[in-house]
């Protein structure tokens, strides 16, 4: 006999972080429809591991990551993986006060390198420590510091004149 | 660790995109995915709970027990006589199969000795005890002979 996590819980578990796995999952695969497919499985199988309880996020994102990564090797997904990285849907939400800077920013992070780009993510909107984030990517914790450090010295660099 | 700057700050601000209707719709459905183990509505603590648990195991055990007393009073059918014939001893000797020489030896004294394993057949002969059935047993046997030599 089984049973399902609990309506309630569940639904507040999304309210809370279903936008923050949405973006690592976006950020993750090449297309929309693999992002959204991506993170409902990885939420599915991560609450069944916890027994139904609502699962640490650093098992929810080391979920997404493998398998956006089993997603990517399959062959049925060659011509997806051919389009163009572009994502269709935007990563963040638009500033309410129309503040360029802050859109040149969500603009310049999509351009990081991707291990930066991942370091950033998890650590600033997946609020984990750096020793997650190398457990979660496989990563040396020095490697995962030295990469955020390099992340922000980019934007830092970038936008020198505007954040003065 | 330093404390985060003006640029953190901004970062943290970047709110990631709403989840669009749909996939929360698709999302909220996924619920029932979720496939989890049902737990025993209610679990009674203490005795009762491993009474409860365990209630036929002193029945069991009684059972084992009469089982096997009761199996001990019942004694298997006695089986028929079979035709049995006492054969009986009627001679035995022995020849010898084989000699070899294998070394010489000197006592304290200066007697030397050969020593020879004699190999020996012993046969035995029993005799039925009607009629003239005869069995013969033949069994091998070994021994080391001390052969005193003479000197000249």
């Amino acid at each position: 006999v089984h049973t399902n996590p609990d309506a309630d819980v569940w639904q507040a578990w999304l309210d809370a972080h279903a936008a923050r796995l949405l973006l690592y999952a976006r950020q993750q695969t090449r297309t929309e429809a693999d992002a959204e497919d991506v993170l409902q499985d990885a939420l599915v199988e991560s609450w069944e591991r916890a027994a139904g309880q609502p699962p640490p996020l650093p098992l929810v994102f080391t979920t997404i990551r493998r398998r956006a990564i089993d997603l990517a090797r399959g062959n049925d997904r060659r011509a997806a993986r051919e389009q163009p990285d572009e994502p269709l849907a935007p990563w963040f939400d638009p500033d309410p006060a129309g503040h360029e800077a802050q859109q040149l920013l969500a603009d310049a992070v999509k351009q990081l390198p991707e291990p930066q780009r991942e370091v950033l993510t998890l650590k600033v909107w997946g609020g984990l420590t750096f020793q997650q984030i190398a457990d979660a990517t496989g990563t040396p914790a020095n490697t995962v510091a030295s990469r955020y450090r390099y992340a922000l010295d980019a934007l830092r660099q970038t936008f020198t004149q505007l954040f003065r | 660790m330093n404390p985060p700057d003006d640029l953190e700050q901004r970062l943290r601000a970047l709110a990631p995109a709403p989840v669009p209707g749909h996939l929360r719709r698709r999302l909220a459905g996924a619920r029932h995915q979720v496939r989890v183990p049902a737990k025993p509505r209610h679990a009674p603590d203490g005795w009762l709970a491993a009474w409860r648990q365990w209630w036929w195991a002193p029945l069991s055990a009684t059972a084992l027990v009469a089982a096997t007393l009761a199996l001990r009073n019942i004694q298997p059918p006695a089986s028929a006589p079979a035709a049995v014939r006492v054969f009986t001893a009627e001679s035995a000797d022995e020849f010898l199969l084989r000699a070899e020489p294998l070394e010489l030896v000197w006592t304290e004294s200066g007697q030397p000795f050969q020593l020879v394993r004699c190999t020996w057949i012993d046969r035995e002969s029993y005799r039925a005890p009607v009629g003239d059935d005869r069995v013969q047993l033949y069994q091998a046997r070994d021994e080391i002979v001390p052969v005193a030599l003479r000197i000249f």
